[in-house]
């Protein structure tokens, strides 16, 4: 009797365990119309990569959402973005990931959707629990096209954007006037106030560390031109319009001798020393430059947008998006878009923006009044925010983070001199199309 | 009855050994069966397509995991008879009866149990080709600024390994483990018996010939066990190159600029987190390791039947 028992309790619990749903999601989230179904009782993981004043200001997001409803969050920070991505990459493998995360940017979601890890957000958005088209509309679209990848040859939202930032001009508008420079505004205009700068003052004019997104893509897309094919299938950069990206940061350091190139964020203490006159980092930035300011020497930093080229100005697209994971259960799935609906709300988008320096991603929080509050204090926010209208995706390729070094290789190259631009570009060019041929 | 006592002893045995030997299993041997597993498939974030040896035929073939064996090399050959020689030089000197030896022991020793990572970072600004006390040193001697761990041109010539940068992080590894060569050679010195050395004083032996017939031979077991265990280390070598060889760049990853501090650790790396091919890295892991134990069965070879035990 005993044994029979014990064997009811055993398949019973096997029997939950198998209902409780921890295979693959298989309900389909419900159509738009109608009234919602009630919010899930569950409680999801939720891995992300914001540390120090960032992940407190997260947690408090997350501990709001818990206190007001019946889905919990629980936020876990797995390390900075390349240490959160390795975590998922492992999770995958084991089989054992979470319901949501952050990922770092299109190239990343491609290969979650690729490898079929994810699920795309787009059949939350289009589900009762979404978006109708003109609530959809107050997203700033480059962010959405950001998150938005081909799915069975349609244009499709796999992820959902959260923290952003783009690419920006920094400048120390003290050095500019004794330089007697202004802002510049095209890219021939930045050179020449370089040349300005060398000439009338003992600051260093430009200071950067060169890499495929400081410079090279920009001003490649400012000129109309493109780093991969529009199918992603082959490399695009070797062009007229790219060798002008590359020979536009050689001349700088071969030829004018006007931008010292440094390491990692090198450049950073010299800039808020004073001792620089340009550098170009993303919107995040001037927190972490104003506290590396000298008491006796602070200064106001100036924030511009990128120089334009002929096809107007253009910049990348930083930050992060957060996914939801196949292998969640479909209540799981469905609290999951939810939050991530919620933390995008105007409210928690202006909350997250004024606390953190990235761009709030609705047009409504531009007058909501505690971002407006801030805006009429310091006009700077509004630099990076419209900047974003300019905003360009990196490649949503799965195979982004194999050509990238090799175009990196080819701007070190050019930089030392080792090669023209038009020979680091095309040897890049035969790497990255074998590269993307697969064997 | 003898039988039976036998096979107590042994499962006695056994269950002693289980614990080392589950770890080893559970570590090692099955992640290395299971890298092997991963070698035979197109395997990027998920598993694809079944390939056989062809990741090794592509391996074979790929200029750039030949050039991190050729660097991996020269970065052995660079450092470990370096930093043994001067190990031995310095455990000889130490080995006098010295003022203040303990406080020499332990200075030289300090580097070693430092975090490899703390010690790249620091080293990597005294390099840091825009604010480093290296640069600093050069500008006040009159000579011209290097670019250090950004240089990828070579020392010996502009495409000939290593590269400054290569050369930079191998002089950090000569540092690091000069202190740890000191200290096991010392122990070596002080177990050579002192009436060998008596016997070989009374014979007329004094200075290079009582090092050259006394001391070295009979230290050939420590000089043995330390070439082994530095040459299966530089060649697995990791924290310095990959803190120190960040090249730069703000996105870049691992064995900037332009691949030159790439040893086959960092491309294994590389491969396998920066460019998630997991199963190609996997391949040159598993290449990675036949190569070790390759060269350690060479070692073995061509020194074991010259090292001298006494006792």
């Amino acid at each position: 009797m005993m044994f029979f028992r014990t064997a009811l309790i055993a398949v019973a619990l096997v029997a939950s365990a198998c209902a409780g749903g921890a295979g693959p999601s298989t309900q389909a989230p419900q159509p738009a119309q109608g009234t919602p179904a009630p919010e899930p009782a569950v409680t999801i993981s939720f891995w992300h990569g914001q540390s120090g004043v960032l992940g407190d200001r997260l947690n408090d997001l997350v501990s709001k959402f818990n206190a007001s409803h019946k889905t919990q969050v629980t936020g876990t920070f797995q390390g900075m973005y390349d240490q959160l991505y390795q975590k998922i990459v492992s999770a995958i493998q084991a089989g054992s990931v979470p319901d949501m995360a952050m990922v770092s940017g299109p190239p990343q979601t491609a290969q979650y959707l690729k490898a079929k890890a994810i699920v795309p957000v787009q059949q939350f958005v289009d589900s009762r629990d979404g978006f109708s088209g003109d609530q959809l509309k107050d997203f700033v679209p480059a962010l959405l096209d950001d998150n938005s990848l081909p799915v069975n040859g349609k244009k499709t939202l796999v992820s959902w954007p959260f923290s952003k930032s783009v690419a920006l001009l920094y400048y120390n508008p003290d050095v500019l006037k004794a330089a007697g420079v202004s802002v510049p505004t095209t890219w021939e205009q930045l050179r020449a106030a370089l040349k300005t700068v060398k000439e009338k003052t003992t600051a260093t004019p430009f200071a950067w560390t060169p890499d495929v997104y400081y410079f090279f893509l920009p001003y490649l897309w400012s000129q109309g031109g493109e780093a991969l094919t529009p199918d992603l299938s082959k490399a695009a950069f070797n062009t007229p319009e790219g060798i002008a990206a590359l020979q536009y940061q050689v001349d700088l350091v071969l030829g004018d001798k006007t931008a010292q190139v440094t390491q990692g964020f090198d450049w950073q203490n010299p800039f808020a020393q004073g001792k620089v006159a340009f550098a170009v980092s993303t919107s995040v930035s001037r927190p972490f430059i104003e506290q590396a300011m000298p008491a006796d020497k602070k200064f106001r930093v100036g924030m511009a947008p990128l120089p334009a080229g002929p096809k107007g100005a253009k910049t990348d697209l930083f930050g992060n998006n957060l996914v939801i994971f196949a292998k969640a259960p479909a209540d799981n799935q469905r609290a999951a878009w939810l939050f991530m609906k919620w933390l995008t709300e105007t409210d928690q988008t202006v909350a997250w923006s004024l606390a953190s320096g990235y761009m709030p991603l609705r047009d409504s929080a531009r007058n909501a009044p505690a971002f407006k509050a801030e805006t009429d204090k310091d006009d700077r926010l509004l630099v990076a925010i419209n900047a974003l209208k300019d905003a360009h995706g990196i490649p949503g390729s799965p195979d982004w983070q194999k050509v990238q070094p090799v175009m990196g290789d080819a701007i070190t190259k050019a930089l030392l001199g080792q090669a023209s631009a038009k020979d680091a570009l095309t040897e890049a060019e035969k790497k990255v199309n074998d590269t993307l041929s697969g064997f | 009855m003898r039988a039976r006592t036998r096979r107590r002893e042994a499962a006695q045995g056994y269950l002693f050994l289980a614990p080392a030997l589950l770890l080893i299993v559970a570590f090692h041997v099955w992640p290395a069966l299971y890298a092997f597993y991963m070698s035979l498939f197109r395997w990027e974030i998920a598993q694809e397509g079944f390939l056989g040896l062809r990741n090794y035929q592509r391996l074979a073939v790929d200029a750039d995991f030949l050039r991190s064996l050729l660097l991996t090399f020269v970065y052995v050959v660079g450092t470990v008879p370096v930093e043994m020689a001067i190990g031995l030089a310095l455990a000889l000197l130490l080995h006098q009866r010295l003022r203040l030896r303990g406080l020499f022991r332990l200075v030289y020793f300090v580097p070693y149990v430092t975090s490899q990572v703390a010690v790249a970072l620091v080293w990597g600004w005294v390099f840091n080709s825009s604010y480093g006390v290296a640069n600093g040193i050069l500008v006040a001697l009159g000579q011209p600024e290097q670019r250090w761990l950004l240089e990828p041109r070579g020392i010996f010539g502009a495409n000939v390994p290593p590269s400054l940068a290569l050369a930079a992080i191998m002089l950090v590894t000569v540092w690091f483990y000069v202190g740890f060569h000191a200290v096991v050679f010392l122990s070596g010195l002080t177990a050579i018996p002192e009436e060998l050395v008596d016997a070989a004083r009374i014979d007329g032996a004094a200075g290079v010939a009582l090092f050259r017939h006394i001391t070295f031979p009979l230290l050939s077991p420590t000089t043995f066990f330390l070439l082994l265990v530095a040459t299966i280390g530089a060649m697995t070598s990791f924290n310095l190159v990959y803190v120190m060889g960040g090249g730069g760049q703000t996105f870049g990853c691992a064995g900037n600029p332009l691949g030159t501090t790439q040893v086959a650790a960092l491309y294994v790396f590389d491969r396998f987190w920066c460019q998630t091919q997991l199963g190609y890295a996997s391949a040159a892991a598993f290449v990675l390791g036949l190569v070790v134990l390759a060269i350690t069965a060479l070692n073995g070879r061509l020194f074991s039947r010259r090292v001298v035990y006494v006792g």
